[in-house]
């Protein structure tokens, strides 16, 4: 039963204690209205059997006297109306029975009075007298039998009570619960659904009592733990995020500290390698006196791997510059097919060394495009130099120029080694090769793609590569916008300068360097070029000399210990004969920046080192000439 | 002749002055005799019986009750007035003006009333009386 009770819901319970309480008060009310019923009708019947043989022993009072039992029965039969009235007996003062009455069916009267005991019945014995005079005593007797019809009348009374009141405890019950219930419950439907997912307590309407603070302080509890909850989340989510950014950030850097390790590698290696070549052949030179083949070969050799030193160092540069932004490309209009040739003339020779069937096909028109014609033909031997370098011998590579709609596309496919499907979206970039192992086929610093994507999206082309995989060889596919509203008369590409033996012949030079290595150089390509030619290690040195002799051009390295070349330049400006000097600045920062610095020094030239000899005569001559 | 008393109530003047209830005896000595020697000592009301033998014409008018076993005229004419119980045994003694007759029936004494005269007199009767009477006269 009490589990019973327990396990209910509490709307229930409410009713059930609702019922119980008014059914117990009303038991309890009823038993004792009982209870009282029964005493006072006891009471009653007691009077009334007194009062009963009270009256009748007023009214046999002279039948006694006058000793007539017949008119003393008679009087006495008038209880016959009375049924709980058992029976009356007359008795003499000498307690002998002088008339009596007795209801059908039941005990006559005893001989003497005689008061009978018990619940079942109630007695009564009253004196007869008459003016003091005692003529004898009347003992009457009732029974209780009216007593069970009143109890069936109270407890029936009381029963409709207790349904009545019982039907409407329990519909005020049910309806009067749903204020502390239904809260209750919701909030037990509510709490059942905390957590998932939400925290949050759907709206509960309570009455302002404990019910309503339990609501609200639950609803509070479950916001604060919402929050907290929200809080944790958000920050483990913001870890896991850091987490991630920062394993992405160790690959990545794990990434790049391999790629430059391998890159430096392959530096060093590329670096190397025609170093092996050029000190092998001046080491042979040192030995004696070398036939004139030999020697001949020699300079062949160093001059060719010194140019592949010169090249690597130039791509290093140029990537430099790149990454740093500081790559300055000379726009103008050009005719796209003039550094396509120049590219395709410069890696014939390569391509032909291996065999390789060298395609060029271009336009008869011009292709007029906004660029930096030797960053263009820079793009287009990159492209060439890689696939006769990934080409085995006898193959084939096929050079297009073609107008598409609004651009110029240059396409490079060859029969080369292809490129796996795992490389093709690596390939443009930086340090990037597809073989990164020490034993690897293939030279080269892994540059050359990289230089050629960024010099095109410089030029504001795309570039693209596509290969059926290894084996299938390779296409690569430059985009270049086309240049349509164009003066062709400003196209006029520069007459390439000739270097010849009396270009400078006559003009005096002061060369100032720090490296003997390259004043001897500078010193010998212009005297080969006819010049007079004096050098100076230094600034002060320079200087000296510029006080001894003037010359007609002064050619200053920039960066050198003590005095730089910008000093050297003020000095001999402030000197009488050095008002008017035409100097050119050499320097190996070929940056747009220090081009800029030393035009506002007042250099009338700038060369970057490595320098060409026909640029350097070239700009020699033009400083001479005071152009 | 003692137990007619206590259903009879007398007018107040009856008792102005006395404390005692006269039954006197008009007839033969014996039946006096009897009688006082049953009411010695008998009190009815806190009040004294005396029983009186005989009494003479002018002191008659002293007695609560007269029975009268030779019934006169005289005194019956003479008393019919007075609150006085006349209890008699003629046949004829209601018809002479008694209150109270009796007779033997069955061996057992009954009585008959008469109203009118009991209301002459100026007594009143108890109801009980009247319901052990054999006959009432006068009853309305």
């Amino acid at each position: 039963m009490k589990r019973w009770y327990d396990a209910l819901p509490v709307h229930r319970k409410l009713v059930a204690v609702a019922l119980a309480t008014t059914m117990l008060a009303l038991l309890a009310a009823t038993t004792g209205l009982i209870a009282l019923d029964i005493w006072r009708y006891r009471i009653s019947a007691a009077d009334d059997i007194r009062s009963l043989a009270q009256v009748i022993a007023e009214n046999v009072a002279a039948a006694l006297a006058f000793e007539d039992p017949e008119a003393a029965t008679e009087t006495m039969a008038t209880t016959r109306v009375r049924p709980a009235v058992i029976r009356v007996c007359l008795y003499l003062p000498d307690d002998t029975l002088f008339a009596s009455y007795a209801r059908p069916r039941s005990e006559p009267c005893a001989p003497s009075p005689y008061l009978s005991p018990g619940w079942s019945m109630l007695s009564a014995r009253v004196p007869v007298t008459r003016n003091g005079r005692a003529l004898g005593s009347v003992v009457a007797d009732r029974d209780l039998s009216d007593l069970g019809a009143r109890i069936a009348v109270t407890a029936g009374a009381g029963l409709f009570t207790l349904i009545l009141a019982g039907g409407l405890a329990f519909a005020l019950a049910q309806r009067l619960h749903r204020s502390v219930s239904t809260p209750i419950a919701e909030l037990a439907a509510a709490a059942r659904q905390i957590g998932s997912p939400s925290y949050a307590i759907p709206e509960i309407h309570a009455n302002p009592d404990e019910i309503g603070e339990l609501v609200q302080s639950l609803t509070g509890m479950m916001q604060r733990l919402q929050d907290a909850n929200n809080g944790l989340v958000k920050e483990i989510d913001e870890r896991r995020r850091v987490e991630a950014e920062r394993e992405t950030a160790l690959v990545r850097e794990r990434e790049a500290g391999r790629l430059k390790d391998e890159f430096l590698a392959a530096v060093s290696h590329e670096l190397r390698t025609p170093l092996n070549a050029i000190v092998g052949w001046v080491q042979i030179l040192k030995m004696g006196d070398p036939d004139p083949d030999t020697l001949q070969k020699a300079v062949a050799t160093i001059g060719r791997n010194a140019h592949a030193q010169a090249r690597v160092i130039e791509d290093l540069v140029d990537v430099s510059r790149i990454v740093t932004g500081k790559l300055h490309l000379r726009f103008q209009a050009l005719d796209l097919r003039l550094p396509i040739e120049a590219a395709a003339e410069l890696n014939r020779p390569s391509a032909l060394a291996k065999s390789i069937v060298f395609d060029v096909r271009l336009p008869n028109e011009m292709c007029y495009v906004n660029g930096d014609a030797d960053r263009l033909q820079q793009v287009v031997s990159n492209l060439l130099s890689n696939a006769v370098k990934f080409s085995s011998a006898g193959g084939r590579i096929e050079l297009t120029l073609q107008r598409v709609e609004g651009a110029y596309e240059v396409r490079v496919a060859d029969t080369g080694i292809g490129i796996s499907a795992d490389f093709l979206s690596h390939v443009f970039e930086r340090f990037r090769q597809s073989d990164g192992s020490m034993t690897r086929e293939y030279g080269g610093l892994g540059l050359g793609l990289a230089i050629v994507k960024e010099l095109t999206e410089l030029h504001g082309g795309a570039v693209w590569v596509t290969s059926g995989g290894p084996g299938t060889g390779s296409q690569f596919l430059v985009r270049l916008p086309a240049l349509v509203a164009f003066d062709s008369a400003r196209a006029e590409p520069a007459p390439e300068a000739a270097l010849s033996v009396s270009a400078l012949s006559g003009v005096r030079v002061l060369a100032v360097d720090d490296n003997s290595d390259a004043l001897d150089v500078l010193a010998t390509t212009l005297a080969t070029a006819g010049a007079s030619v004096r050098t100076a290690r230094h600034g002060r040195e320079a200087v000296a000399k510029w006080n001894e002799d003037p010359a007609d051009v002064l050619l200053c390295d920039l960066a050198m210990p003590h005095m730089d070349g910008f000093a050297v330049l003020a000095m001999i400006r402030s000197t009488r004969s050095g008002g008017g000097v035409r100097a050119i600045a050499l320097t190996a920062h070929a940056s747009q920046d220090y081009v800029d610095r030393s035009a506002a020094a007042g250099f009338v030239g700038h060369i970057a080192k490595p320098f060409a000899a026909a640029e350097l005569v070239a700009a020699v001559a033009r400083a001479a000439a005071g152009e | 002749m003692l137990r007619f008393p206590q259903f009879v109530a007398w007018p107040a003047a009856a008792f102005a002055t006395r404390s005692t209830l006269e039954i006197c005896v008009n007839g033969p000595g014996a039946s006096v005799t009897a009688l006082r020697e049953i009411t010695a000592g008998e009190t009815l009301n806190g009040m004294r019986l005396t029983v009186r033998d005989n009494p003479s014409e002018r002191d008659v008018a002293s007695c609560h009750v007269l029975v009268m076993a030779r019934p006169s005229r005289e005194l019956m004419a003479q008393v019919a007035h007075l609150p006085i119980l006349t209890v008699g045994d003629g046949a004829a003694f209601l018809d002479d003006g008694g209150i109270i007759q009796l007779k033997l029936v069955d061996r057992r004494v009954r009585f008959e009333i008469s109203m009118p005269a009991a209301a002459r007199a100026g007594l009143t009767l108890s109801s009980q009386l009247l319901r052990l009477a054999a006959t009432v006269r006068g009853e309305r």
